[in-house]
């Protein structure tokens, strides 16, 4: 959706627009605003942020949109902006993410170590390229239950396999990353 | 504890990092999509009407010659005026017939200094009307008016002589204080700052030296009033004692109230200045102002309790209108931030970028330099050095970030940015020296949060 699209869509219904709004960029916001609150909120301290992003570029849009605006760019800027809000207030809570994952493919991951003299950023990249070079659909498997912390049932549904297979997959394809990230130096 | 789980360096991606995340993030149900735009809906309309309120207010301005149209009209039967005419007319016949009689016995004594017989006195207070009277065996005349308190002195039988006299002179010290008060506390123990002062309820005093409240929920208790007198620092002041007959409902804070002669149409209780009577026609005259607007902020601030760990207060001109700003810090940890507040249209008004509050500074503290009406402030953090510069002129904060990022995604990044563009390293060099010429002091930790002493015009 395009700033233009956009405000012809508001000018005819902007309950409308805003539903258009959620629908086209809520799993976009999501995963933002996921990954600055995923080690400091709870679901409902995400949702709530979530909620904050949209309700602040409902204003925009009714206030101040130019339709020179990069749409998704605007989002973007300011779901970062809300998110490192509600970080810092977390933070200052001391609140924490609650563990609720049922089964025990948690203590795969635990084994790895991260040196933090290596640099978060090189890190990052090389781990999602080991990542990807699983395949699919193991690469979405470990992304969605070790990052997005999803249970194996919520995860089966997204790649239309059975609850069971998903957890097989995860604990080889976590077998193969661990020797994939010991080649280059990663891990113990 | 959570543990160590490689996935968490994933947090913080930027970039082409972030791209993949996002294209991984599962999908998010219809049921939930639904959740966020009700709630997102629902914190819109409760902003815009929040906008739109202060738009309106700003916007309205009488003048001397504006007519104030589209007041209701009201109906009433024709019949009513008339009927209600009649029965004042009853009212206050009654009244004089009552009186004349009880005057009558008065002035004629029985015989030869007999014996009278104990008499019973029924002060009613009620809808405004009182009624006295008593026949002669004794027996009490009632009226058609409607009571709510009642409060019953029996006289002793006497030898003839008026005790009247007596009975006057014991309650003549309430006369100067007999109406109605409001009863007002302080949110912030300092009735010096009107703002605070909340109303807790009504209190009629009456000529026999007793008093009805009625607290701001409904409960009435009911209570005498007693003489004293102290005597401070070779001042005698005029204090009066109220002992209450129940033990439900709102009491005062001390049972002495105290009256000054400069200010009489106030009884203040105990010496801390936080509660008071205050007569219930006398209004307190607040001018409107900076000051004002910044007292309703902090004392809005203290009402709403432990929003922050450790705030105190400040205040500084940034743009140079003469008029300070106010900044509010939230404590002193790295996230603690500093709020600013302009004054506007009678308002304290917190900066904004029309879509959020913004929040400045780290640890409780931000930068600002008067002369070019800056604020600014830098920060390290696990993204990179980050700048932060916003010129504040004419109450709107124009904000530029740049950052130098220490870690890249890819290499081929610029590893510098202003305002999320990637920007080279001659143009954020350039950035950081304007930063770094500005005269900055650090401000926003000044006050405690209770001392209201520079909003004060005395």
């Amino acid at each position: 959706m395009t700033s233009r699209e956009l405000t012809a869509l508001m000018k005819s219904s902007p309950v409308n627009c805003h539903k258009a709004l959620v629908k086209e960029y809520g799993r976009y916001v999501y995963a933002i605003v996921y990954n600055k609150l995923r080690g400091c909120g709870t679901s409902e301290d995400i949702e709530e942020c979530v909620s904050d992003v949209f309700a602040a570029l409902f204003m925009q849009c009714e206030y101040d949109l130019s339709s020179e605006n990069d749409l998704k760019y605007l989002i973007g800027t300011i779901a970062k902006r809300k998110a490192i809000d509600y970080f810092r207030s977390l933070s200052a809570r001391g609140s924490h993410i609650s563990e609720t994952d049922e089964d025990d493919m948690r203590e795969l991951v635990s084994d790895f170590s991260v040196d933090e003299r290596v640099d978060r950023s090189e890190l990052r990249r090389v781990l999602l390229d080991k990542i990807d070079e699983l395949g699919e659909p193991d690469s979405t498997i470990l992304i969605q239950k070790f990052y997005y912390n999803r249970n194996s049932k919520e995860i089966a549904e997204s790649v239309s396999m059975t609850a069971a297979a998903v957890r097989q997959r995860c604990a080889r394809a976590m077998d193969k990353l661990r020797t994939k990230l010991l080649e280059v130096g990663m891990g113990r | 504890m959570k543990e160590k789980n490689i996935f968490d360096v994933l947090e913080n991606a930027e970039y082409d990092s972030m791209e993949r995340l996002i294209d991984k993030c599962p999908e998010i149900s219809d049921e939930q999509l639904e959740k966020i735009f009700v709630m997102s809906e629902k914190k819109f309309r409760k902003q815009r009407a929040e906008k739109e309120r202060t738009k309106r207010d700003n916007s309205i301005k009488m003048t001397h010659g504006d007519v104030v149209e589209g007041v209701e009209h009201s109906k009433r039967p024709a019949w009513l005026t008339p009927l209600t005419t009649a029965a004042s007319i009853l009212l206050i016949a009654g009244i004089a017939i009552g009186s004349t009689a009880m005057l009558k016995r008065h002035t004629k004594p029985h015989g030869d200094g007999g014996i009278t017989p104990a008499v019973t006195v029924t002060t009613s207070t009620g809808t405004g009307t009182n009624i006295v009277s008593t026949d002669e065996n004794g027996s009490t005349i009632t009226g058609t008016a409607v009571t709510t308190t009642t409060t019953t002195v029996t006289a002793k039988a006497s030898d003839g002589k008026d005790n009247n006299t007596e009975e006057t002179a014991d309650t003549e010290f309430i006369k100067p204080f007999v109406g109605t008060w409001r009863y007002e506390m302080s949110s912030v123990n300092n009735l010096s700052i009107p703002e605070s002062a909340d109303y807790m309820g009504t209190v009629e005093i009456t000529a026999d030296a007793a008093y009805t409240m009625t607290d701001n929920s409904g409960n009435v208790t009911h209570g005498t009033i007693s003489n004293a007198v102290e005597e401070i620092g070779g001042t005698r002041l005029q204090c009066l004692d109220f002992s209450s007959n129940e033990y439900s409902g709102t009491a005062f804070l001390t049972t002495r109230a105290y009256y000054v002669e400069s200010r009489p149409y106030e009884l203040h209780f105990g010496n801390s200045n936080i509660a008071r009577l205050v007569r219930e026609e006398h209004v307190e005259t607040i001018e409107t102002n900076w000051k004002s607007a910044y007292r309703k902020e902090l004392v809005n601030l203290i009402n709403a309790g432990t929003v922050f760990n450790d705030p105190m207060w400040d205040l500084q001109d940034i743009d140079g209108d003469g008029i300070p700003e106010l900044f509010i810090s939230s404590g002193t940890e790295k996230s603690d931030y500093v709020q600013i507040y302009y004054y506007e249209n009678g308002n304290a008004i917190g900066i904004n970028n029309t879509v959020q509050v913004l929040r400045f500074g780290d640890y409780g503290v931000t930068q600002i330099s008067k002369e070019d009406h800056y604020i600014g402030y830098s920060y390290v953090d696990n993204i990179g050095v980050i700048y932060d510069l916003t010129r504040f002129e004419e109450h709107y904060p124009y904000n530029d970030m740049f950052i130098h990022y220490h870690q890249l995604d890819d290499p081929d990044d610029s590893p510098y940015g202003l305002n999320a563009r990637p920007i080279s390293e001659e143009e954020f060099n350039s950035w950081v020296s304007k930063f770094n010429s500005k005269n900055w002091i650090s401000v926003g930790r000044q006050y405690y949060i209770g001392d209201f002493s520079p909003l004060l015009d005395n």
